[in-house]
């Protein structure tokens, strides 16, 4: 197989994955207790004209692929339906929220690569005070949730020290990336010491390879050694695992919106379930598996591109 | 001492390769002791012993790969230059003068690029222009024996052969124009037929570039093939050192008698296997005084087991053995 | 090979050394942590010195002292008190959702690997395509057509772990499928759930104990993070999860001491899992 069919073979699956998460999105309307009407109203008393429109709009009286048809149509249209607590179009609802999410994503990616690979990489190759301190605080760091980082961070980084503020969004770009700072580390926190700590594996196993001992034996420098052999190879690895963890940000930032009382699109995802708001839950739950699933593309386009064995059809270890 | 009577090549002047007194150790115990030896220009010198006796560790000691933690003393000269005190500059010359080839080529080529890479980068970090070194690695291909050579050169490793990529192996070594070639084990990982092919290649391109050459082997017979004299090791020291031919026919220490005995010959009819009764000591587990051999020895005397015994002389060999001259001749272990 | 040899092939592999062997006291310590939670868990309500859910609001967020070792929440409650009955909710969400997730993990693999070929290829697959789901988003969506509480959310929970689940156990399943044994006892005659479940799945115990401690820690901070958000065990209910976000007001007032002891908690006996999780893990891949 080459590398060529192992991508078409992945983004099928992805696709696949992407048709599964759409349609149980769509179809958990109908596992709710009563009707698909009801679960659409989150059981509030409206107006028979309002009932009558949503009948309509989602085409409650098809039958049910073709349901999930319209609704799969308009949802890639960028129509996404109307939002039963606001009354307002869901896709623009969402539209400014949107930055925000994809900013605090964005601004926990950076720490994560920077800080995790960059701890991991540092760790890795020198024995030490470095390699030690790592190892004890990422094993510390790596099981702390989200939420509780969220606390700790708040408690001890705005209350006490007064550095950043504790909720909000802030205003203007400078300001609102010193509110997302506390956020993005609650957020990125454990995910980075995971990402150190299969780091600093990689490039200890690279490192003790017997290409690389081939290599020395053949007096290249180590700064190429280093480059070319030991984190070249450990990329594979790392690539992985850091789109792995990156992914992951994406359903657990709704928790971290929520904590410091930033408007994106977690915290609205939240807002909606509690009031019972499906299309917007819909809506949104879409665009989050979609970005989920993109990020998945992303690593596997990255490995394919960073390891010539997977044409083998199962790369080795 | 040992350097001395171990030159075969005396006539030549110094060796290019001198070994003396090399002492390995490791925090788990002694790994070499008293490892002497010495390579001639255009020599190939054949290094013979089991698993544990530290024939590998001999040649990444010259060659200055040893793992962390290893201590090392006395003293590896090559070409009058002392090999542990080399300063980074020198070194870096030295490892494109002494070239090393290792036993699973799988694993001592980096999978994820490319056999040109692969072949060309120590050129490249010499500074050779890397179309310059392109052409080099293609012609090289070509003499090891690897037809389209450019194609194989975009290759990965996973594509080639273990036969193949041996030859690469080999290939890549000999583009810096070494002066001494370390071969550990190449053909052991290898089917019998590729063996020979590749023993083919390594022994015409030696003698076609006046290259000396370390063979490492467990095979008596195969480092007998191409060496003009052979070493035998056993627990981290050298026992024996002779001309190849005579080792085989008038072997100076049991332990070489027993190997050879051992090896199932195709013109002989037996009715057992000849084995060597308990098992190969490593290094570590060599008692401090008296030879280490003694345990399995069907020769061995109370002198044999309570002083440390020196590598001496005896009819243009070398032994490690007290009771050599008296048992000469009579080495050869009678038929089951 | 007589019957008796291939009983004791078939004979179920147990790690040497009894249970306890080969965890290290970093696993020691973790199993001594998780003991006291579930203890705290089953009679917390019990042994809580104080009342729980009546608020008091004029105590609120005061301090340690008096009997009241760790002070009193944003309703005035003790939060010892609260944070021991809590101990229910916080783990049994966690353990249903293990539980259920195993249940179906372990007969999807077993299954799969068993029937090899096509059944495999199409569970494989099918397991990959439902990766997509994270689960809590899963569970949110969950709440949000059932309406909030842990049941939902548990529920959710354990179907999004289930390819993750099923695909690491069926590695091991297929290891075991591929053993001699196995084949011997087919031409016994024994038939093939007969096989699966007397001597596959026993086999494969030790990774399957190690899977269950890590998930439960996963568990446990996926459901205190919806519980966080509102969505799981609803206030006044005492839950850890909940009583991180209750309190959380106080940090900005500077009384940080609630909602910390509880985010402590999660944190501490998630630790505990995941290092013992880890020291299975490893004991398990050695045998």
């Amino acid at each position: 197989m080459s590398r060529g069919r192992f991508l078409l073979r992945r983004l099928t699956m992805l696709l696949a994955s992407l048709l599964v998460a759409s349609f149980v999105i769509f179809g958990s309307m109908y596992l709710a207790p009563g009707s698909a009407l009801s679960a659409l109203t989150g059981g509030r008393a409206l107006p028979p004209a309002s009932m009558a429109a949503l009948q309509q709009r989602y085409h409650l009286n098809q039958p049910f692929l073709a349901q999930y048809w319209y609704w799969l149509a308009n949802a890639l249209h960028g129509n996404l339906g109307t939002s039963i607590e606001w009354r307002e179009n869901v896709t623009t609802l969402m539209g400014g929220l949107a930055w925000t999410t994809a900013g605090l994503v964005l601004y926990a990616s950076l720490i994560i690569c920077v800080l995790g690979i960059g701890l991991g990489v540092l760790a890795g190759l020198r024995p030490g005070w470095v390699d030690t301190s790592t190892l004890v605080g990422t094993a510390v760091t790596a099981a702390l949730p989200s939420f509780a980082a969220a606390m700790v961070l708040v408690a001890v980084f705005a209350v006490q020290l007064g550095w950043f503020p504790a909720l909000g969004n802030g205003a203007g770009l400078l300001d609102n990336v010193r509110h997302l700072t506390l956020p993005a580390i609650a957020l990125a926190i454990s995910s980075l010491a995971i990402v150190a700590r299969v780091t600093r594996a990689a490039v200890r196993e690279e490192a003790g390879r017997e290409h690389v001992q081939t290599a020395v034996s053949r007096g290249i420098p180590y700064r190429d050694i280093v480059r070319r052999h030991i984190l070249r190879n450990a990329a594979i690895p790392i690539t992985t695992i850091t789109g792995i963890t990156i992914a992951s940000l994406i359903a657990v930032d709704a928790v971290v919106e929520t904590a410091f009382s930033l408007n994106g699109l977690g915290a609205f995802l939240v807002k909606a379930a509690q009031d019972k708001d499906l299309a917007v839950v819909q809506g949104i739950s879409l665009v989050l598996v979609i970005a989920f699933v993109v990020v998945n593309v992303i690593v596997d386009l990255l490995y394919a591109a960073l390891d010539p064995r997977i044409s083998l059809g199962t790369a080795p270890a | 001492m040992s350097g001395a009577v171990m030159n075969g090549a005396a006539e030549n002047g110094a060796g290019l390769l001198e070994v003396s007194g090399l002492t390995v150790r490791l925090p788990a115990g002694n790994v070499l002791r008293d490892i002497g030896l010495s390579i001639g220009p255009g020599e190939a010198l054949g290094l013979v012993g089991e698993s544990g006796s530290g024939k590998s560790m001999t040649a990444k000691a010259i060659a200055r790969l040893l793992p962390p933690g290893a201590v090392a003393s006395g003293s590896v000269t090559f070409d009058g230059r002392r090999v542990f005190d080399l300063p980074a500059a020198d070194l870096r010359r030295y490892r494109s003068e002494v070239a090393m080839i290792f036993q699973d080529p799988r694993a001592h080529i980096n999978p994820v690029r490319r056999i040109g890479d692969f072949m060309t980068e120590a050129l490249r970090s010499q500074g050779v222009a890397a179309r310059e070194a392109t052409r080099r690695a293609c012609d090289m291909l070509d003499q090891v024996g690897i037809a389209d050579a450019g194609r194989r050169l975009r290759q990965y490793p996973h594509e080639l052969s273990g036969g193949m990529l041996q030859r690469v192996m080999i290939g890549a070594a000999l583009l810096t124009r070494p002066r001494l070639l370390l071969a550990d084990e190449p053909t052991t990982a290898l089917d019998v037929t590729t063996q020979a092919e590749v023993m083919a290649i390594l022994d015409e391109l030696r003698r076609s570039q006046g290259l000396s050459l370390l063979f490492i082997t467990h095979d008596l017979e195969l480092a007998a093939a191409i060496c003009d004299r052979t070493a035998v090791m056993y627990a981290g020291q050298i026992v024996e050192a002779r001309s190849s031919d005579r080792l085989h026919d008038d072997p100076l220490h049991p332990y070489t008698a027993a190997l050879t005995a051992a090896r199932p010959d195709i013109d002989r009819t037996r009715t057992r296997l000849r084995t060597i009764p308990g098992r190969p000591l490593s290094a570590f587990e060599a008692p401090s005084s008296g030879c280490a051999f003694a345990a399995r020895c069907p020769h061995a005397a109370d002198a044999c087991r309570s002083s440390a015994v020196p590598l001496t002389e005896l009819d243009g060999g070398a032994t490690r053995c007290v009771r050599a001259a008296e048992l000469r001749g009579n080495l050869e272990v009678a038929d089951a | 090979m007589t019957a008796v040899t291939i009983r004791s092939f078939a004979a179920i592999r147990r790690p040497a050394g009894g249970r306890l062997a080969g965890i290290g006291a970093a696993g020691i310590i973790s199993a001594a942590v998780i003991a006291v939670a579930a203890l705290a868990a089953v009679f917390g309500p019990l042994i809580a010195p104080f009342n729980t859910t009546v608020p008091d609001t004029t105590l609120q967020f005061v301090g340690p002292g008096g009997g009241h070792l760790l002070g009193f929440d944003v309703e005035g409650r003790d939060v010892l008190s609260r944070l021991l009955a809590g101990a229910q909710s916080s783990m049994a969400g966690p353990l249903a959702v293990v539980v259920i997730s195993l249940a179906l993990g372990i007969a999807l693999a077993v299954t799969s690997a068993w029937k090899r070929g096509a059944v495999d290829a199409g569970v494989s697959a099918g397991l990959d395509i439902l990766f997509a789901f994270p689960g809590i988003l899963l569970a949110v969506l969950a709440t949000a057509v059932f309406g909030p509480g842990l049941t939902a959310a548990s529920v959710a929970l354990a179907i999004a772990y289930v390819p993750y689940v099923a695909r690491v156990l069926r590695g091991a399943a297929l290891k075991e499928r591929s053993q001699p044994y196995v084949a011997a006892l087919e031409v016994q005659g024994l038939s093939g759930p007969a096989i699966c479940v007397k001597h596959i799945v026993p086999n494969m115990m030790s990774l399957v104990v190690a899977q269950a401690t890590i998930m439960f820690g996963w568990a446990m901070v996926d459901l205190a993070a919806i519980s966080f958000l509102g969505l799981g065990v609803q206030a006044p209910a005492p839950n850890w999860g909940v009583m991180i976000s209750e309190n959380a007001v106080g940090l900005q007032e500077g009384y940080p001491l609630p909602t910390l002891a509880a985010g402590a908690c999660v944190v501490i006996v998630v630790i505990a899992f995941n290092v013992l999780g880890e020291r299975l893990l490893s004991r398990a891949a050695q045998s």
